[in-house]
């Protein structure tokens, strides 16, 4: 019996980025395939956020292609609304709208951009907001929450659309210590249900506990990728090495 | 000196039919100005290149020159192309072209408060444009534009005197003609000195607790400390 082949999520080709004249991403060319979990890391200012902020068109690419669900990203804004509406993303410093309550927040979109009916939108809005352990603050204004739970909010406000793929972009550095614990909890439960996780992130524990792939950058570049269990055991290469090490020593 | 109280009662109808004007003329100005300066930040803030030098000329041409000689120039020489337009027309227009060049650059100011995440978080859950713009920029806006607006608004109330020298029936001219009839300009500009007095503080005061309200979410609400009160009856048997 053959096994059903797994369907490619995200697929990046040959893609080249420049601010003016400086390249911050060169040569990326990386796969991800549906319920497929991928932890990016590396040294700051190595492109990693750029690089997945172009998989919903944040940021644009000037060359190769970028293929997210079917769909290449082209200036095209059919396309990029289409991506957007498969694609959720959760950020480092949250970007709650400060002026709604959580369950606003949580419902804005789908009942603005997908046409979702405001109670349908509220009973989603509270399946994800119990999912991340916060129904109870679903009438407080983001200002009245912690980091944590602010991070938590933002998670459940982009399930809400239902995403097919989630991007994060560093979601615990700027959270304290304390706080780092509860968010990756809700995102290794999101990961357990299957969802396509792209995830920058320095926590290495969540990384080793959930990625399938590690993706580690420098430079703008792809330099390796491997399992978690080969990329902290036996780093193929020397920049690895040196990140870990460093990383190991903090 | 005498201050003869009756001069301000006898001619006050006529005072109060100049406070109507002025209501009504700064009521149609001020929310006009409004929706100009709104759209001139926008145009200001495009990747339209011609758009956002029409925008700057505008600003810096209306704030550069004297709104007294802005409502001389609209009213001498629209009729010289043909257009006669009545003097409260003239004003309500001037003062809404004057005030929308500052309005733009209070509303451009305002939205520059908004952090980028805001604006980049409402793409990523495939928000459109407008939809950004009515729902998640303008409501948080608001907190910042009260404020520039009110003072704005009571220094518009107050400029509105100029109509006068077009002949515009608002309370300045109203406070001349009275005072033609009656010789007695210390009662009369004092009785219009408190009427503006008394307009641009209700003014402010809505403003206010618009503020208040529009930046409710900004602040965190005490916790319910119990504070204990000692009962009055207890504090004298001390």
């Amino acid at each position: 019996m053959t096994q059903p082949v797994p369907e490619t999520a995200i697929r990046i080709q040959n893609m080249q980025k420049w601010y003016g004249d400086f390249q911050v991403l060169k040569n990326i060319d990386f796969e991800v395939m549906t319920g497929e979990r991928i932890v990016v890391c590396g040294p700051s200012g190595s492109g990693k956020s750029t690089l997945i902020r172009c998989i919903n068109r944040l940021e644009q690419h000037q060359e190769g292609s970028i293929v997210v669900d079917g769909i290449e990203l082209t200036d095209n804004t059919r396309n990029i609304a289409a991506v957007r509406q498969d694609v959720g993303m959760v950020f480092q410093q949250f970007n709650l709208f400060p002026h709604l309550t959580v369950l606003e927040n949580c419902i804005l979109a789908p009942t603005t951009s997908r046409g979702v009916s405001t109670e349908e939108a509220k009973k989603v809005a509270m399946k994800y907001l119990e999912r991340v352990k916060i129904p109870d603050q679903a009438h407080k204004y983001p200002v009245q929450l912690s980091g944590g739970q602010q991070q938590r909010v933002a998670i459940a406000r982009a399930l809400c659309m239902e995403p097919r793929i989630m991007l994060f972009d560093e979601p615990t550095s700027a959270l304290d210590p304390e706080m780092i614990s509860e968010v990756l909890d809700v995102m290794v439960d999101l990961a357990q249900t299957g969802m396509t996780m792209v995830c920058v992130t320095h926590e290495m524990s969540f990384a080793r506990k959930v990625a399938d792939k590690i993706v580690f950058m420098d430079a703008g570049e792809i330099i390796e990728k491997n399992t978690p269990e080969e990329f902290f055991n036996n780093p193929q290469t020397d920049r690895a090495q040196l990140f870990l090490s460093q990383l190991l020593k903090s | 000196m005498t201050f003869d109280i009756s001069v301000i009662t006898d001619g006050f109808g006529l005072l109060l039919a100049g406070l109507g004007y002025t209501l009504l003329i700064c009521g149609v100005a001020v929310p006009s100005g409004f929706i100009i300066g709104a759209l001139c930040a926008l145009g200001r803030m495009s990747g339209i290149w011609w758009l956002r030098w029409l925008v700057i000329g505008y600003i810096e041409l209306i704030r550069n020159t004297p709104f007294l000689i802005q409502v001389y120039l609209v009213f001498f020489v629209l009729p010289l192309f043909g257009l006669r337009l009545g003097g409260v027309t003239v004003g309500i227009i001037t003062l809404a072209v004057y005030c929308g060049a500052y309005f733009a650059e209070n509303v451009r100011g305002a939205i520059l408060t908004i952090p980028k995440g805001q604006t980049e978080a409402a793409n990523a859950l495939g928000m459109g444009y407008w939809t950004i713009q009515k729902r998640v920029i303008f409501p948080q806006m608001l907190s910042y534009l009260i404020p520039t607006t009110t003072n704005l608004t009571i220094t518009l109330i107050k400029e509105s005197a100029i109509l006068s020298v077009i002949t515009v029936p608002e309370l300045t001219y109203q406070a001349q003609v009275v005072i033609g009839r009656t010789f007695a300009p210390v009662e009369i500009f004092t009785a219009i000195g408190l009427m503006y007095w008394g307009l641009n503080s209700l003014v402010a005061y809505g403003l206010k607790r618009w503020e208040r309200h529009a930046s409710r979410y900004l602040v965190i609400p005490k916790t319910s400390s119990k504070r204990t009160v000692t009962p009055l009856n207890d504090m004298a048997g001390r």
